[in-house]
């Protein structure tokens, strides 16, 4: 899992970059025992935690619409020590002081584990579909990023960035023993600070897929496979059917 | 009883049947036509009429002499396993029905099928002399992919600039966009609402919603708009009273990953949650996942456009790229939408899902997610007859335990 760790350094940089740019900044950190941290955050977690739809007259704060900016990732490591566990990071405005807003959502979620391997990728990534697990927290189906809403009743209850960081690393460390420690980072202070993180996401995304593709041959599929006929090393035996078919065709042997 | 869906589902209806053999946004303004979707927001700004002639032949198997019709399309010669949608186009076009065109704009694509009938349309002796242009769609879904992509999309609007001796205005189809946004945006929101249970909604008129966008007479007009605020806002109501589809008591929810075809919502799927309460929470074209088109530049604009083509558009999603994207969207749509099961209609021409078809039963397997393989025909009902089908689905859910 060592294909990634380029990258944590660099997402770093971007958030030294950010905070000598001057935007605010705030700071957590979480106890590495996740076991506790529920009792911590002021709404329920866990599944069916959040059964309902947020509406749009319900919302405090809607978080990634794309058309605001959104950017989602994660990444995992052997190297612990890369990992700073239990911090949260945000950097731009926190829920209670968004309401009726539209925030730019970045979130970057850095795991370590030194046991963990290729084969824990995937559920690594499944992690992240928190779905119904947090009350008052409703991710849109929307694939590779992050577009969500905060209900009014949450945000009542002091739900913030700090509580979304705990539930997920809540969710996270109980869901994956492998794990030892996990850092979060939520940018909403801008689009194009958002729009900083695109370029490492890209390139995890093209790690990730290597990975899933590996882990499906082990299965013995492959998943990037050409699909054209142009390409495909049986064209020539489709050819000659095609040919023999023509043929008896023009002899009126087949209709 | 008419209530306000079934308003909505005929408004809808009226527009996109009332254009069976002609062009779709039909205008005064030169008629192009294609053997799949153009970016449809280009040909709406530019003022011209566009045909997907996929979707002409898709629809006439939705008439009367559907049988008929799919019937002369394999007299034309076309390989007999051919999907039928395509072989009823064939049929029009090569029985000169179709209106002669001012341009031909095609693409390699997701299917063989709309492959081939681009083939059919650039070797089209009557038609030799008309200008076309072909595009070529990458299977792969990367920026590098979009750039190249928007690229082609712009070229294809210079050729239609060459041909016609006008020019695309920019600001109109800035217009068109923002108008296009709005109703994506709408569309995705009904799509949240489809999560609760019971289902608040007919989930078809998620389709019929995304269809009357882009493929009806009226597509990205205000009208279209008005349509899905509609839609959102009734669904929001029925969502907060805790309602589900009017006479439906629902019990289980699956997902139809491929199209949903000419018969099968009318019969299969409507008698499937009448009967049984087995509500086919969603479908492969119903899955939106679009990202508003980004305003900021031409070159972003264009650059969102081959996104939208190369991800975003449903079939192309399915279709066009890997397995794993495939069974990706199938445990999302499983896990946001509560499915209770996943029902794989296997298409007989659509090869690229039915070569998956192992893959996905493992994947189902593994996860514990009931999966059936149908093996349909989506456009011919005589291939496996709904009866047949609503049989095999039943005895399906009865094994798994879900009836």
């Amino acid at each position: 899992m060592s294909g990634f760790d380029i990258y944590i350094e660099r997402i770093n940089d971007i958030l030294e970059e950010l905070k000598n740019q001057g935007r605010r900044i705030n700071v957590y950190n979480v106890p590495s025992s996740y076991a506790e941290l529920p009792r911590t955050i002021p709404v329920n977690i866990g599944g069916n935690a959040n059964p309902g739809i947020i509406l749009r007259q319900d919302t405090y704060v809607e978080l990634g619409n794309p058309e605001a900016g959104s950017s989602a990732f994660m990444i995992s490591t052997n190297e612990t020590g890369l990992i700073d566990d239990g911090r949260i990071t945000l950097i731009g405005p926190d829920i209670p002081e968004s309401e009726d807003k539209s925030l730019p959502f970045g979130q970057v979620i850095l795991i370590g584990g030194a046991a963990l391997d290729d084969k824990e990728h995937e559920a690594l990534q499944q992690s992240g579909f928190v779905g119904d697990k947090i009350e008052g927290y409703m991710i849109r189906s929307l694939p590779q990023n992050i577009w969500s809403r905060i209900s009014k009743d949450a945000a009542g209850k002091g739900f913030n960035f700090e509580c979304l960081g705990k539930a997920l690393i809540y969710l996270y460390k109980s869901e994956n023993p492998k794990i030892e420690s996990i850092e979060i980072k939520f940018i909403t202070s801008g689009k194009d600070d958002v729009k900083l993180l695109d370029s490492i996401s890209e390139q995890v995304r093209k790690i990730s897929k290597e990975i899933i593709k590996e882990n499906w041959k082990i299965k013995g599929y492959d998943i990037d496979c050409e699909l054209d006929c142009s390409s495909c090393g049986d064209k020539s035996v489709c050819d000659d059917i095609k040919d023999v078919l023509k043929n008896r065709k023009k002899k009126g042997l087949v209709k | 009883m008419i209530n306000i869906y079934s308003q909505l589902m005929s408004a809808a209806n009226k527009s996109l049947f009332g254009l069976t053999l002609g062009p779709q946004n039909e205008s005064d303004g030169p008629f192009i036509i294609g053997n799949g979707d153009f970016f449809i927001e280009i040909p709406v700004a530019f003022g011209c009429s566009f045909s997907d002639l996929t979707l002409t032949g898709a629809m006439g198997t939705g008439l009367p002499n559907a049988a008929e019709l799919i019937d002369k399309g394999t007299e034309v010669g076309v390989e007999s396993r051919l999907c039928n949608g395509i072989k009823v186009a064939t049929y029009y076009l090569e029985a000169g029905l179709l209106k002669t065109p001012d341009m031909i704009i095609t693409t390699n694509s997701c299917c063989d099928a709309m492959d081939t009938l681009g083939n059919l349309l650039n070797g089209y002796k009557p038609w030799a002399h008309i200008p076309r242009f072909n595009m070529h769609a990458p299977h792969s879904y990367d920026d590098a992919s979009y750039e190249y992509m928007g690229k082609q999309l712009r070229q294809a609007v210079t050729f239609m600039e060459d041909v016609t001796g006008r020019k695309m205005d920019m600001d109109r189809l800035r217009e068109v966009c923002i108008e296009s946004n709005k109703q994506c945006q709408l569309l995705l929101e009904f799509q949240e609402l489809k999560k609760a249970k019971p289902c608040p909604a007919e989930p078809d008129l998620a389709r019929e919603g995304a269809e009357f966008k882009n493929w009806s007479k009226d597509r990205i007009s205000p009208q279209v708009t008005e349509w899905l605020e509609v839609l959102v806002k009734e669904t929001e109501q029925q969502v907060k009273e805790k309602k589900g589809i009017d006479g439906v008591d629902e019990k289980i929810r699956f997902l139809w990953q491929d199209l949903a075809g000419s018969w099968a919502s009318g019969t299969l799927l409507a008698r499937l949650q009448k009967e049984l309460g087995a509500v086919c929470v969603m479908d492969y074209v119903s899955f939106g996942t679009w990202t508003p088109v980004d305003l900021s530049s031409e070159e972003t604009m264009f650059t969102s456009f081959g996104k939208r083509f190369l991800l975003e558009d449903p079939m192309n999603r399915q279709a066009l790229h890997t397995t794993d994207l495939f069974c990706n969207d199938i445990l999302q749509i499983v896990n946001d939408f509560s499915c209770d099961a996943v029902i794989l209609p296997a298409h007989i021409a659509h090869r690229d899902t039915n070569s998956r078809i192992k893959v996905v039963r493992d994947m189902c397997h593994e996860k514990g997610i009931p999966c059936l393989v149908l093996g349909i025909d989506i456009w011919d009902k005589r291939y496996m007859t709904p009866d047949v089908a609503y049989d095999r689905v039943k005895t399906f859910f009865e094994i798994s335990g879900l009836l």
